[in-house]
């Protein structure tokens, strides 16, 4: 019986079950938080903003260990200069590219193509995947209809669409938008989908017998407790977006990021192939920081009830 | 005159077949008065709250009839208003929007007044622009009610509105419905399995039995209003809690389907005569429920399987 006893108290003890909402997410909740880096080499806790700015110093403090061992593994020759330049070298292509250019095109001007194609190919995705999906979550019959076409198309590699795309739709920008679009667009289908799936009978009880028709269901309760899951696809969809951005740009293409990579890859220019890998995954995780402050903005509600 | 009335309601899932599960609801009738105040208790599993979702139109039933206010309950409607469990208020309404979220279905013009004098009847002035989520578990139960209360329902059905909350919040917000009641023109349909609460609350209690539903007693409580938690200490209600608990015991029993088994060790059925003077405590052991039941006739107590 003590024993028993115990075991419920050390339960008790361990994590208090309380919604994170009730305190706030940045507060630190003393044995309740897993510890930084920071506060582990340095066994310092940090409370408020300074744990904040030392889970960042963290994040930083691994990309420099990070940037260390690559320069350690490229200055011993590891692996042949060629295949593996150092940080310093990549730079210096990065700086190269940026003021002079790449096969007469700037990493401005690639980035700025490329963000457009991407931004264009995932906003239709979004545009288009969301109402899509809310059809086929309010009707059986579009289910039916559309569903097929989802689950064949979701396994093949945009890659695959290419020829297709460029006979329908020729070598301009259209095509490349569309592969993106056709590659982002199951994710948000599909995760809006599951968004309507999930919303709570009583939600619909409450409205019902307040009086709610139809209609008024579907804008009051619907629309909004399905954006948490919009926002979800989105996040995950953005990454998707610029995965096909490479595949996109095979097409015909004179300039972007996944062309610069693609031709300087033929060229083994391999220090402009990290600059233009690096340069895309800063731009991804940067649109995603916007998603994430727009989902901030707009569903502040998002994990309560 | 009756505003609510049930006859011969029967909710039956699946086939009629004759393997086909018992009857969630049968042949029930209830007659609920204009302002009147009925609890229906029950164990969980009952159909109680399957009633509920009769009465207030999600559901159909099988067989039988629901006339309220002189017409077919068909579906939902704002005259027949639910307060559930959880208070289910929207995230990303504020409270004030929370409350309005009926009268915005029905009006393009939202009387603003009528729903902060309804806030303010449920004590929440000062937290209108608050989201749900500032609010404690008791202070949104109370949003909740002012939602149901300012479409102005003939009938409030409430499913164990206070059964999430603890013990003291539910405490308060009992008192708190007391005092709301004497001052707002509804008839009440109040479901919970917490014997003092159907007391406290009703007018009347009905006790519902398991598999199937059936009402098994049907209470009067002529205690004098204004009640309070000291209410729950006077004679009379503990009385009527005897009885109930006695009513309770005998249909917790059927439910478990141990009556008159001799293996797993209980002991002789409970007496079905509503005459005999029962009394029956519930008390657990090792956390298997046991029932232990006397009666002026007989001596019975049955306990869960295994249980020494």
């Amino acid at each position: 019986m003590t024993q028993a006893r115990a075991f419920v108290l050390s339960e008790e003890l361990g994590e208090p079950g309380r919604p994170p909402s009730a305190q706030g997410t940045g507060s630190p909740v003393p044995g309740g938080r897993k510890l930084s880096l920071v506060e582990r080499v340095t066994h310092v806790r940090l409370t408020g903003r300074h744990a904040r700015w030392g889970r960042r110093l963290s994040t930083i403090m691994v990309l420099v260990g990070a940037l260390v061992i690559w320069e350690i593994l490229a200055a011993a020759q590891v692996f042949p200069k060629v295949a593996l330049p150092t940080p310093v070298a990549v730079w210096d292509s990065f700086k190269l590219t940026a003021t002079k250019g790449y096969l007469n095109k700037t990493m401005g001007q690639d980035v700025a193509y490329s963000v457009v194609r991407v931004a264009a190919g995932f906003v239709g995705a979004v545009v288009l995947g969301v109402p899509i999906g809310l059809l086929m979550a309010e009707s059986k019959f579009v289910h039916r209809v559309i569903d097929p076409f989802l689950q064949l198309g979701r396994p093949v590699p945009p890659l695959a669409y290419i020829p297709l795309f460029v006979v329908w739709f020729g070598l301009g920008e259209l095509p490349k938008v569309l592969l993106i679009l056709v590659g982002t667009i199951p994710i948000m289908i599909i995760s809006t989908i599951g968004g309507v799936r999930n919303i709570p009978a009583q939600r619909y009880e409450v409205a019902r017998c307040l009086g709610a028709k139809r209609r008024q269901l579907f804008l009051n309760v619907t629309l909004p407790s399905t954006l948490p899951e919009v926002f979800t696809g989105m996040k995950v969809g953005i990454g998707i977006a610029w995965t096909c951005l490479v595949a996109a740009e095979l097409i015909a293409a004179s300039v972007g990021l996944g062309w610069l990579v693609e031709q300087a890859a033929t060229q083994l220019q391999t220090g402009i192939v990290i600059a233009g890998i690096i340069v895309i995954g800063v731009l991804g995780y940067l649109m995603e920081l916007g998603i994430r402050l727009l989902e901030r903005v707009l569903i502040p509600w998002r994990g309560h009830g | 005159m009756a505003v609510l009335s049930l006859r011969q309601v029967t909710l039956r899932y699946g086939d009629s077949g004759p393997d086909a599960r018992p009857a969630v609801l049968d042949r029930v009738d209830v007659d609920v008065a204009e302002q009147e105040f009925v609890t229906i208790l029950g164990p969980s599993g009952c159909g109680k709250t399957s009633l509920l979702r009769l009465v207030a139109g999600f559901e159909r039933p099988t067989g039988g009839s629901i006339v309220f206010d002189g017409k077919e309950v068909t579906g939902p409607s704002s005259q027949r208003v639910v307060v559930f469990q959880q208070p289910w208020l929207y995230p990303w309404l504020s409270l004030r929007e929370n409350v309005a979220f009926g009268l915005k279905l029905q009006q393009r013009r939202v009387d603003w007044k009528r729903v902060d004098d309804m806030i303010a009847t449920v004590g929440l002035s000062g937290y209108e622009k608050h989201p749900p989520y500032h609010l404690s578990g008791g202070m949104q139960q109370r949003a909740a009610l002012a939602r149901a209360l300012v479409m102005e329902p003939k009938l409030l059905l409430m499913d164990e509105p206070f059964g999430a909350l603890d013990a003291q919040t539910r405490q308060r917000l009992q008192e708190f419905l007391l005092d709301l009641w004497t001052r707002v023109d509804v008839t009440v349909v109040f479901i919970t399995h917490d014997v003092e609460e159907a007391i406290l609350l009703g007018d009347r209690m009905l006790i519902m039995s398991t598999s199937p539903g059936r009402i098994a007693l049907e209470q009067k409580i002529d205690i004098p209003r204004p009640r309070s938690e000291e209410t729950t200490l006077s004679a009379p209600f503990q009385e009527i809690r005897k009885r109930a608990l006695a009513t309770l015991g005998r249909v917790s029993i059927s439910a478990a389907g141990i009556t008159g088994t001799g293996d797993d060790g209980s002991v002789g059925a409970a007496p079905d005569d509503e005459t005999s003077t029962e009394t029956s405590m519930e008390t657990s052991v090792d956390g298997r429920e046991v029932v232990v039941g006397v009666s002026s006739n007989e001596a019975w107590s049955a306990r869960g399987p295994g249980a020494q």
